[in-house]
């Protein structure tokens, strides 16, 4: 099938604001006598609170408001279990948890008014190793302890196919905690009018799971609740919960005046969800031909203080575990262990970059065990159509194999020993392999979404969804998705977003789903609406409705283009005999609970595949590893816009290359040291290395057009493939991150012994 | 205890904003970007980290690159600042604007006016710079989503067309 606008790079049609600096944020909305909120968060990382003494605060002449926990209606939230206060009443978990807020009319008062509010705490002895939780001598950080979850996957026989193995390799790794980052930080404004009805104005990626959960907080009806969302500036994760949403509606509707919170960068790290750490023990039987017969794998992840998404995301993890690999027998446990630590919460890749990062050096281990190509190795187990996955569902449009042969051939990957002739008395070169699979969708859960879509009398059309474009350019994806299936210009197309009260409802840009999902429902709604112009076309071109196709704003006759009637026409004809054309579709993706006991069922509708081989250099004398190029296949379905698909695919990779060599949070005592950009290195533009994308389309018969999605994967096998090449160029393995130069030098010290 | 909440004490300053002479009152305290988003209501200049660490409040201070969050507003008095409002405007876009919409330069936005003003600062004092002095350049201004090399391509190619146009 030929397309006019899908597959075309057509340029983002949000972008004039943007470089024009004209898109308005959280904070560039302006409201009049706003005032401005704090949040005092706890001072201990577990303690009791004995009394809350806010007198002095309240009489700071321009403090407006001051609330703790006796103010908030239903003191709880939490995605999936209800196990976080809002503000903390008698017990503090961890050093973000809000104890107070308040609202004054500066920044600086109300900076003010925290300091003055004074807070008696108990201390209690505190846990910040999710093994040491795990203990029965730990103190309990909640009344049922510190044991979140345990996920499970059962598949044949593994100590069966350890026996019959010729080789039992075993590593262990350990992950870091990490924060999204994303520039912008957590901003809302919350107004109530004189009907008692609240809006807020915050970028969440998530706003009908919010609205409700704020009904809920607040013991508002849902109707109460208006969730207009601005601009948003990056999510990865960070915004898929609510955050400073009920402080500021409570507030508003304390003063009744408009509330504004921002946090500062500082409380980003702090009071913002995060990247669960992971500790985790890969065990893998192989034959000498390199098939893999058995594998086991242990894994502790640590939640923080409070569930979020820890539970989810461990499952995707345990799902995941197994690699793009067909393995006939495979054991997976998965710990979600409370700590005093920063909560973790959704992040891009949920739980697949832990897993991978020790999956994939796992995987190379194996290989150079054997003696054999890591490539051979990976391709001599792929995954292919037909085959079923660790949790038994068989699998469709795969181009794993493509991806990995693609990403060889552009890396010369054949040639990769000549690397050497590069190197100097000082300086080592490597190049490292990493592959991914990666769902499409939530684990297990419903997760729809719905599109409305009016056809105006000239032609153009509305499309209305509930996904926010948080900065991956799904905006355009979807107007790409509307022109080509109405059979218009994407100049026709008005994308109409960000406001519950009138979106149809979506569960959001999370989990790679947008393109897949949304685009589905407003696919389905177009079609739908097509249809009436259809009708009435094929009743004035006395025509079968069969023999019609549309282009470029016109209805026409297949094989007869001369004979047609413009869609703007026919959209008149239907408006005239009372029958406007709107049509809606909504859709879900199909998957099934898992079995508790084995972890079998369809957890996901499909699946993403991709290679990704870095090239590096190793500084032998000061352990800097400096990454050349990284070559980048994803199979990604059918791009629906390229520029946009290697956009992700990059940014991904400046993610993977963070998580690989930079990034981490520094705890102590549960208190973060590095809570800044200067301490907590992001990738800049000089870490970043050349990058070859290649876009592999094996279509998803699901997916609109044959797509599945971009999104999180593209950083997950960068990590991987980096501490692989550094590997090869100094035969040193680092289990764990980030790799910085001092873990380099400190390794290759070792090694040197 | 010190309360911040009490400098009241003004001054006025005047500076040139973006080809316009501006006069305003500030607190001795207040940062160049907190005036430009608040007072004078031009919120394209961004704020990420207010610490001079992330680069989204870039703007330029006669003609060099600067964090606004790092700079006291009394600072820039008798100076000339510009920001993303006078970069270029629909129809007259700067040849680095329309690069960074060709090359999917953008994508939530947040960093692109700082980087652009960045980009800027480079081309002015150098027009045909090297990658590496493009990537250098633009080191001090963070981007989470893009991984910057759509953002390098961009620089590289407004350069191009600078000297195609003459400009």
């Amino acid at each position: 099938m030929t397309h006019t606008i899908v597959g075309k790079s057509i340029t983002r049609i949000d972008v004039l604001d943007k470089i024009l600096g004209r898109s308005k944020y959280a904070d560039d909305l302006e409201f009049p006598d706003v005032l401005y909120a704090k949040l005092l968060r706890s001072k201990f990382p577990h303690a009791q609170i004995i009394n809350i003494d806010t007198s002095k605060a309240e009489k700071l002449s321009g403090v407006k408001a001051i609330i703790t926990a006796k103010d908030v209606p239903v003191n709880t939230f939490g995605i999936q279990f209800k196990d976080q206060v809002i503000l903390a009443s008698n017990k503090v978990r961890y050093l973000g948890d809000p104890v107070a807020a308040v609202a004054a009319e500066s920044k600086e008062l109300a900076e003010d008014a925290i300091e003055l509010i004074t807070v008696k705490y108990k201390e209690l002895p505190a846990v910040f190793d999710s093994r040491e939780a795990l203990k029965a001598s730990a103190p309990k950080i909640h009344d049922g302890g510190n044991f979140a979850a345990h996920r499970k996957i059962r598949l044949g026989t593994v100590k069966k196919g350890f026996q019959i193995s010729d080789e039992i390799i075993e590593d262990s790794f350990t992950t870091q905690k990490m924060e999204h980052s994303h520039i912008e930080p957590h901003t809302g404004i919350a107004t109530v009018d004189a009907n008692g009805k609240v809006t807020i104005r915050s970028s969440l990626s998530v706003p009908f799971v919010a609205r409700a959960e704020l009904a809920r907080v607040l013991k508002l009806p849902i109707t109460k609740i208006r969730i207009i969302q601005p601009e948003c500036g990056g999510n990865f994760g960070g915004r898929n919960e609510i955050s400073l949403e009920p402080y500021i509606a409570l507030l508003a509707m304390k003063t009744k005046q408009p509330v504004k919170m921002v946090w500062s960068r500082e409380e980003e790290f702090i009071g913002s969800t995060i990247r669960h750490s992971y500790f985790i023990e890969y065990k893998t039987g192989v034959k000498k031909d390199g098939r893999l017969i058995a594998r086991e794998v242990k894994m502790i992840s640590d939640a923080g203080a409070y569930s979020s998404y820890g539970e989810s995301a461990l499952t995707k993890s345990c799902i995941l575990a197994s690699g793009p690999y067909k393995i006939p027998n495979v054991k997976v446990d998965g710990y979600l262990a409370f700590t005093n630590q920063p909560v973790g919460g959704a992040m891009r890749g949920f739980g697949a970059p832990q897993v991978f990062a020790a999956e994939e050096t796992h995987m190379d281990h194996i290989a150079n065990n054997l003696g054999m190509d890591t490539i051979e190795l990976r391709l001599k187990n792929a995954l292919k159509t037909g085959d079923q996955t660790v949790t038994g569902q068989i699998l469709h449009g795969v181009g794993f194999t493509k991806t990995i042969l693609k990403a060889a051939e552009a890396a010369r990957w054949d040639k990769h020993q000549l690397l050497t002739e590069k190197e100097t008395n000082t300086t080592k070169r490597g190049m490292g392999v990493a592959c991914l699979i990666y769902p499409v969708g939530f684990t297990e859960k419903a997760n729809p979404s719905a599109a409305f879509v009016k056809v105006n009398s000239d032609g153009t059309m509305n499309v209305s969804i509930g996904a926010l474009d948080v900065g991956q350019g799904s905006t355009t994806v979807l107007a790409q998705i509307a022109a080509e299936e109405l059979g218009t210009s994407i100049n026709n197309i008005s994308i109409v977003t960000g406001d519950t009260d009138t979106d149809p409802y979506d569960t959001g840009p999370i989990a790679s789903r947008v393109t897949y999902a949304t685009g589905n429902a407003v696919r389905f709604a177009t079609a739908k609406a097509k249809q009436m112009l259809l009708e009435v076309a094929a009743e004035s071109l006395t025509v079968n409705i069969d023999a019609l196709e549309t282009k470029d704003g016109v209805i026409y006759v297949r094989g007869a283009p001369q004979k047609c009637i413009s869609i703007a026409e026919a959209a008149l004809i239907c408006q005239q005999k009372g029958k406007p054309v709107a049509a809606t579709a909504s859709f879900n993706p199909p998957n099934a609970l898992l079995d508790p006991e084995t972890g079998q069922g369809k957890p996901y509708p499909t699946y993403v595949f991709a290679t990704q081989i870095a090239e590096l250099e190793v500084d032998t004398q000061t352990g800097y590893v400096k990454v050349i190029k990284i070559v980048a296949a994803h199979d990604v379905g059918k791009a629906i816009n390229p520029a946009l698909v290697r956009g992700q695919i990059i940014g991904g990779i400046g993610f993977g290359l963070g998580q690989a060599m930079l990034e981490k949070m520094v705890l102590a005592q549960g208190k973060n040291l590095n809570p800044n950009f200067l301490d907590y290195l992001l990738p800049t533009s000089l870490d970043m290395p050349d990058v070859e994308v290649l876009i592999i389309e094996e279509p998803e018969p699901t997916g609109p057009f044959g797509a599945k999605g971009v999104a999180e994967p593209s950083n997950v096998p960068t990590t991987p493939a980096i501490i692989n090449a550094i590997y090869d160029a100094v035969g040193i393995k680092i289990n764990d991150l980030p790799a910085t130069p001092e873990k380099v030098l400190k390794a290759l010290r070792e090694k040197k012994g | 205890m010190k309360l911040k909440g009490d400098i009241m004490i003004k001054q006025k300053i005047q500076f040139v904003l973006n080809g316009k002479s501006v006069e305003v009152a500030v607190k001795p305290n207040t940062t160049l970007v907190d005036v430009l988003r608040y007072q004078l209501k031009l919120t394209g200049t961004k704020r990420g980290c207010d610490r001079g660490n992330c680069g989204a409040c870039t703007v330029l201070l006669d003609g060099k690159s600067v964090y606004s969050c790092l700079i006291l507003a009394p600072k820039v008095n008798n100076r000339e600042v510009l920001t993303i409002e006078g970069l270029g405007e629909p129809g007259n876009l700067h040849p680095l604007q329309e690069a960074f919409m060709e090359h999917n330069a953008v994508q939530c936005g947040f960093c692109t006016p700082g980087m652009l003003l960045s980009a800027k600062a480079l081309l002015d004092d150098t027009p045909h710079p090297t990658k590496k002095e493009v990537k250098t350049a633009i080191s001090g201004n963070l981007c989470r989503c893009t991984g910057y090399i759509q953002i390098i391509e961009a620089i590289l190619d407004a350069a191009e067309r600078n000297a195609k146009k003459g400009r």
